[in-house]
């Protein structure tokens, strides 16, 4: 497999800057950022990522209902949420393939999160 | 009751003596005993009926007229005395029970003569019997009379025409004056309403008994000598026409009393919540008035007003209305507008009133408490509320703050980790991994903290996600039935969410259970809430702070909140919210 394309979607100008360089340092490319969830599916539909890294609470809305909209896409790219536990549910629900508490977050985990069964 | 009060009980045994005495005399004439019976028993009947009214209305002048009236009733029969001097005075005074039974039945039912040509009534009957006992004393009377040998020991004028003119004209004037007494009672009568008529019938009865008794008397001649039994059948009738006139009265007055007492009863079987309008109707059925209307005072429109508070005026100088104005301390409370015979029995009027006041005073003060109750929920379910939104912006400052400050730190302590050369010491990388592995703890304490203050879940993806992931994070296995075809008013959530959380934070505290369920179920009116468990049972809501904090909580938006917990049997925490915000 070759190296995953990834958008990542989050409120914070650090934590996005802080996730780009940790991903592209083990390995991913990431292909944009966004702030919000009219940002976040735009960027989505022109860039087609091959994954979504998405925070649930954005200023907008809900990254649940983001990913939701995504899930219903032709071609829907792979969305992981980033937030607290108690979203686990509503990541599931929602068609998320994991989710990842924001500070644990890392080339690693996200990939053992997307190869997860 | 003061000792002199009961005086009139002595009358008893002097009227008993007297009835005692007359009787005597008229055994003297070989009377048959159905004449003795006939004429002890009305003037007995006359005084008993007095004393029945002095007994419940003492202030009632009519009492003393009947008795007076039984005590003149035997002075005829003094006629058969053996003194002369006693059959004269017998003769001259015989008769005056007239006037007291005349007076009593004007007077009637209060004891006040109300109206101008009653007062003439009761003069005229004065003036003709004091006319007459003046003629029998000092004017001639033929030997005749009677029989009774009268002697006129002051004037012996042996022409007789002047007395004979004088009983004449007496006979005529005192049965017109008793038509008058009828025809007065009869107006009355016809003039009042319900109530009025119920309680002059007793009266009317009485007069025209009272007019048929005379009637009979000076119509065949007040000493006719009529054919044995027909002449004491007449004397029968009139006589026992007297004691049915004063029972009537004294049955009248005791209506007037049941009346009060039915008006006092009602009152109290009305209770506090009686709104004015049924109020009112209860009272026009209780006085048998049924033009009662009760018109509350509205103090923001300074008048009264109807029982759909558009205001009202007063009845000016209609006939045979009245109004009755009820105050407290000077303030208006209510205006009673009923029929003017009601007045004829102040204390049925001052009774009326005093419900009246109690009745409106409680019901103002319940809606005082109503509205002060109201108050104190609202104002609770405003501070529950203020609450709530102070600790969802707590949760979000703490959020987008310490929390996003932390979780970047990390991510950067991360990135220093991945980019430390190989040269690094291993010291170095351990402190490195340390300082990520303690402030990823951190994180997950601060959030578990934000959490706690206010679930964001419940904000930003509504209950059902909010319970699925408070079951989904518990150490034991909960099942959890959920039907919310709705999501409720966030302060109803709110106050579903923490009471799941802490009913099931008590469950695994306390309860050594290992079967736990939350069951919620929603309609359009009411959301019910169950958490059982087979656990140690023995909850108690008074016991700690927590069960207590939601049992307020889920008050505050008009919920309840029940706890089944007997020991050793579980504990079923049952919760009911409304759907709609208070």
């Amino acid at each position: 497999m070759g190296r995953r394309t990834v958008l990542i979607v989050d409120d914070q100008s650090e934590f996005r800057l802080l996730a780009r360089e940790l991903l592209e340092t083990d390995g991913f490319i990431v292909v944009g950022e966004a702030g919000d969830a009219q940002a976040a599916l735009r960027a989505a539909r022109d860039l087609r990522p091959d994954l979504v890294l998405l925070d649930v609470r954005l200023p907008d809305g809900s990254g649940v209902d983001v990913a939701r909209t995504m899930r219903a896409w032709k071609a829907p790219p792979v969305v992981v949420l980033t937030s607290t536990a108690d979203y686990t549910d509503e990541a599931r629900h929602c068609g998320a393939t994991g989710f990842i508490p924001k500070g644990l977050l890392s080339g690693p985990i996200l990939r053992a999160t997307l190869e997860a069964p | 009751m003061k000792p002199t009060a009961r005086l009139p009980w002595l009358l008893v045994p002097a009227a008993i003596t007297w009835a005692w005495l007359a009787t005597r005399q008229q055994q003297r004439a070989d009377r048959p005993w159905t004449f003795l019976v006939s004429d002890v028993v009305p003037g007995l009947v006359l005084i008993a009926a007095g004393l029945t009214i002095w007994s419940r209305r003492p202030q009632n002048r009519c009492w003393w007229l009947l008795v007076a009236a039984g005590f003149a009733w035997y002075v005829g029969d003094f006629l058969q005395s053996t003194n002369d001097d006693v059959v004269l005075g017998a003769f001259a005074f015989g008769g005056w029970y007239g006037l007291f039974v005349g007076w009593a039945v004007l007077a009637f039912p209060n004891g006040r003569l109300q109206h101008r040509h009653d007062r003439v009534l009761v003069v005229t009957l004065f003036a003709l019997l004091a006319g007459r006992s003046v003629s029998r004393l000092f004017l001639h009377v033929p030997p005749d009379v009677a029989g009774y040998g009268v002697q006129n020991r002051f004037l012996p004028i042996t022409d007789d025409r002047w007395w004979r003119m004088v009983e004449g004209v007496f006979a005529r004037a005192y049965v017109a004056a008793m038509v008058g007494v009828l025809m007065s009672v009869a107006h009355r009568w016809i003039r009042s309403s319900r109530p009025g008529r119920r309680m002059l019938s007793a009266a009317l009865f009485a007069a025209t008994a009272l007019a048929a008794a005379v009637a009979y008397e000076y119509a065949t001649g007040w000493n006719a000598e009529l054919p044995g039994a027909t002449g004491l059948r007449i004397f029968y009738v009139v006589w026992w026409a007297y004691a049915a006139m004063a029972f009537a009265l004294a049955v009248g007055l005791l209506r007037v009393r049941r009346t009060r007492s039915a008006v006092v009863d009602l009152v109290a079987e009305l209770g506090h919540d009686a709104p004015p309008a049924r109020l009112g109707d209860a009272l026009a059925r209780a006085l048998g008035d049924a033009s009662l209307t009760l018109l509350p005072w509205s103090a923001a429109a300074g008048r009264y007003v109807d029982d759909r508070a558009r205001p009202v005026e007063l009845p000016v100088d209609q006939p045979n209305r009245a109004v009755t104005r009820i105050e407290r301390r000077g303030e208006p409370i209510a205006a009673l507008v009923h029929d003017i015979a009601l007045r004829e029995d102040p204390g049925l009027i001052n009774a009326v009133v005093a419900a009246v006041r109690l009745t409106i005073d409680n019901e103002q003060l319940q809606a005082e408490i109503e509205t002060q109750l109201a108050e104190v929920a609202a104002s609770r379910a405003r501070i529950v509320a203020a609450g709530d939104a102070e600790r969802r912006r707590i949760e979000r400052d703490l959020h987008d703050g310490a929390q996003q400050r932390l979780v970047t730190i990390a991510l950067a302590l991360r990135l220093a980790e991945t980019r430390l050369d190989g040269d690094a010491s291993p010291g170095v990388r351990g402190v490195l991994s340390q300082a990520v592995k303690d402030l990823s703890e951190a994180i997950v304490e601060l959030r578990d903290l934000a959490r706690g203050i206010h679930p964001a879940i419940l904000s930003e993806s509504g209950l059902c996600a909010a319970l699925e992931s408070l079951v989904g994070r518990s150490p034991l296995p909960v099942r959890l039935d959920i039907v919310l075809p709705d999501e409720p008013p966030s302060a109803i959530a709110a106050a579903a969410y923490f009471a799941v959380s802490e009913a099931l934070t008590n469950v695994v505290k306390h309860a050594n259970a290992d079967d736990v369920t939350v069951r919620v179920i929603a309609n359009d009116a009411v959301i019910r809430i169950e958490v059982t468990d087979d656990g140690d049972g023995g909850a108690d809501t008074h016991a700690g702070s927590g069960l207590r904090g939601v049992a307020d909580r889920v008050a505050s938006v008009g919920g309840t909140l029940r706890l089944h917990s007997p020991a050793a049997s579980g504990t079923r925490v049952e919760v009911e919210l409304p759907c709609v915000s208070p």
